[in-house]
C-alpha cells in the first residue's frame, strides 16, 4: 500500500480490554480498506466486498461488547443507550449498501463518516464502559 | 460461570497466510467464549447474542476467503465447493441456535459444533486454497 492509512488506529484509542481493542483495530483496518477501494473507476466489487466486511465485523464487534455489558452488570439505560448508538451505525452503513444496489457507487464518504464514528464512539460511549470494567478489576 | 479449560489452537492449523491464520484465531476465541455462556433462563438471551455474533464473524471471515481465493484465481469449481461449505456452516449454526438441546446450554453445542467443523474444514478446504496460492507464486 502506498504510504500510510488514510484513517490509522491510534495508541490514544486503546481502552485497556484486549480484546475490544484488537476488534477496534480491526474495524479501522477495515475502514481504510474501504476507503481504498472507494470512488476507484471498476472498483465497485472491492468495495462492496468491503462494504459487506464492515457490516458483519461491526456487527460481530457490537454483540462482543453487549455481552461485556452482560458480563459487568451495566445499568439498563446505559445499554439501551449504547445499543442504540450501534444501531443506528449500522442502519447508515446499510444505507449505503443500499445506494449501491440502486446504482450509485460508494464514494469516500462512507469511509469517512465510519472512521470518524469509530473515534467518537470509542473515546465516549466506550470508554465509560471500559473504566467500569477495569474498576471491577481492580 | 463455568471455568473450563480453553480449546488451544494448534500450530496445525496455521496456514502461513497472515489475515486468514489471524481469523482462525479470533474464531478459537469466539469459541471459548461460547463455552464460557452461562448456562439457564437468565443467559439466554446472551447465548442467542454470542451466537449472532459467530454468525457475523463468520461471514466475515468466509468473505475474505472467497475474495482471497478470487483474487489468486482458485478454480471455479473448487471454489464454489468451499463456498458450498461455508454456507452450510452458516445454515447448521442458525439451525443450532434454534433448537432446544435436551437438558443441554445451547451455546455449548453450538461451540462444540464450531470447533469440529473448523478444525476439519481448515486442514482440508482451507489448505487447499492456500496450497494453490503457492502453486501460482512459485511457478
Amino acid at each position: 500500500m502506498r504510504g500510510g492509512a488514510k484513517f490509522p488506529w491510534k495508541p490514544e484509542h486503546a481502552l485497556g480490554l484486549p480484546d475490544v481493542d484488537r476488534q477496534h483495530q480491526e474495524l479501522s483496518r477495515i475502514v481504510n480498506e474501504l476507503h481504498a477501494a472507494s470512488g476507484k473507476i471498476k472498483g465497485e466489487a472491492a468495495a462492496r466486498r468491503a462494504l459487506e466486511k464492515l457490516i458483519n465485523y461491526a456487527c460481530y464487534h457490537f454483540a462482543t461488547e453487549e455481552g461485556i455489558f452482560q458480563e459487568i452488570g451495566l445499568p439498563k439505560a446505559k445499554v439501551r443507550e449504547h445499543i442504540q448508538h450501534h444501531e443506528e451505525f449500522v442502519r447508515k452503513v446499510k444505507g449505503f449498501r443500499d445506494a449501491l444496489d440502486h446504482g450509485d457507487p460508494i464514494g469516500s464518504g462512507l469511509a469517512a463518516f465510519a472512521a470518524e464514528w469509530l473515534v467518537n464512539h470509542t473515546s465516549k460511549l466506550d470508554l465509560e464502559y471500559a473504566r467500569e470494567y477495569l474498576k471491577g478489576r481492580e | 460461570m463455568e471455568d473450563r479449560e480453553p480449546l488451544a489452537w494448534k500450530a496445525e492449523y496455521a496456514l502461513g497466510v497472515p489475515e486468514v491464520d489471524r481469523q482462525h484465531q479470533e474464531l478459537f476465541r469466539i469459541i471459548n467464549r461460547l463455552r464460557q455462556t452461562p448456562a439457564g433462563a437468565p443467559a439466554e438471551h446472551a447465548a442467542k447474542r454470542a451466537i449472532e455474533g459467530l454468525v457475523h464473524y463468520a461471514r466475515y471471515h468466509f468473505s475474505t476467503e472467497e475474495a482471497f481465493m478470487l483474487d489468486i484465481g482458485y478454480p471455479d469449481a473448487d471454489l464454489q465447493a468451499h463456498n458450498g461449505q461455508h454456507q452450510e456452516f452458516v445454515r447448521k449454526v442458525e439451525d443450532l441456535g434454534r433448537i432446544e438441546h435436551e437438558g443441554r446450554p445451547v451455546a455449548e453445542a453450538v461451540a462444540e459444533f464450531v470447533y469440529q467443523w473448523f478444525t476439519q474444514h481448515i486442514p482440508v478446504f482451507d489448505r487447499g486454497y492456500v496450497e494453490a496460492y503457492r502453486r501460482r507464486k512459485d511457478a
